[in-house]
């Protein structure tokens, strides 16, 4: 995937530059985990990780896709490239 | 044809001249008639730019109705002038020509002040009473870096002065009442350009950013560094330049990380600089 966003850690928190859409996304501290838990995984193998209900992962995780940040192929997630500064 | 009244809202024009204002980092040539050309002179008189910008060309037509600026050999804008009103716009124009011609320092609509060495960057929309605070933490003893464009330098941590006059209007100078010590520049329409006398002479350490929201009861609480980042999205800043918009984020998170981040709350300009200034000498 392309590296169109770019993020900052603040004080733990998350903010995310969409660089072609020009637009700034804060991310809370539980769409973080999710985020990270992805790469790779199914919904239900997230939220065996994150031990928290598939509902409320997939509901964060299709939050994030709404953004490009993530993406499902086949049923498994894909994390969009970052670049931190 | 002599100047006329701004409660007439007649535009000036006369005899064209010339004006060459060689400020520190930035050239401003100004052609146009003599009572345009005067007062916007000496409302800017004063600026300086730690980073050296192309020279600006402002011209303004003989009949004093429209009014272009132009930078390397580009046109950057071109504007219709009211009757009345004429000199903060173009005041306006020439302060936004300087923040996109940045390639180094970013900037912020905010005002700024130095309280004790250290800046504090107040953030707002317009007519939140940005000027009227600055106005009153100059008044009691902090030094005026700007008004209304925050030039900041991501690499040293500092914020820089820009100092364009205060532009008073009739309810800043009621919110304020007298004004800190300083001279009014020009005049026009119902705006006077007011230069404190105690101005911050380089870069200054920034302490904090304040996001500052008119009404409510007066509070300065902490707010977290994000949210600042995310507000500042939404106001005018080097975000808002698509050439500018990568490096003004990593720029604006390594200004944040180094500063305290507030809001204020205050029913008045005079409960927000006095909140301000007593957090300014606690900290």
């Amino acid at each position: 995937m392309s590296t169109s966003f770019l993020a900052t850690e603040l004080d733990g928190e998350v903010v995310l530059l969409d660089v072609p859409e020009a637009r700034l996304i804060q991310v809370d501290a539980w769409s973080r985990q999710a985020w990270e838990a992805c790469e790779g995984r199914t919904t239900e193998e997230v939220a065996a990780v994150l031990r928290a209900p598939a509902k409320r992962v997939r509901e964060a995780l299709q939050a994030l896709a709404g953004t490009g940040l993530v993406s499902e192929d086949q049923g498994r997630w894909l994390r969009a490239a970052l670049r931190w500064v | 044809m002599a100047a006329g009244g701004a409660a007439l809202g007649v535009i000036p024009v006369g005899a064209r001249a010339e004006r060459l204002l060689s400020l520190p980092g930035w050239q401003v040539r100004i052609a146009a008639p003599e009572p345009v050309a005067a007062p916007l002179a000496a409302t800017l008189s004063a600026i300086a730019v730690a980073e050296p910008l192309p020279p600006l060309e402002v011209s303004v037509s003989e009949d004093g109705r429209q009014a272009a600026g132009t930078a390397e050999g580009r046109l950057l804008w071109s504007v219709a002038l009211p009757r009345s009103g004429w000199l903060p716009l173009l005041v306006g124009q020439v302060g936004a020509t300087a923040t996109a011609l940045l390639r180094r320092l970013l900037f912020i609509h905010a005002g700024a002040v130095a309280v004790e060495g250290r800046a504090w960057v107040i953030i707002g929309e317009s007519g939140t009473g940005k000027t009227s605070t600055v106005a009153l933490l100059t008044r009691h003893g902090a030094a005026y870096l700007t008004d209304e464009i925050t030039l900041l330098d991501p690499a040293a941590g500092t914020a820089l002065p820009f100092p364009l006059p205060m532009a008073v209007k009739p309810w800043t100078a009621e919110a304020v009442g007298p004004l800190p010590e300083g001279s009014e520049v020009a005049n026009e329409g119902s705006v006077r350009f007011y230069l404190p006398a105690d101005r911050g002479a380089g870069p200054t350490s920034i302490r904090a950013f304040v996001l500052l929201r008119p009404g409510g009861r007066p509070e300065l609480r902490p707010l977290s560094r994000a949210e600042v980042l995310m507000a500042l999205g939404q106001h005018h800043s080097s975000l808002r330049y698509p050439h500018r918009l990568e490096d003004a984020f990593a720029g604006f998170s390594r200004l944040l990380r180094g500063a305290r981040c507030y809001t204020l709350t205050a029913p008045s300009p005079a409960a927000a600089a006095e909140l301000l200034t007593a957090a300014a000498r606690a900290s």
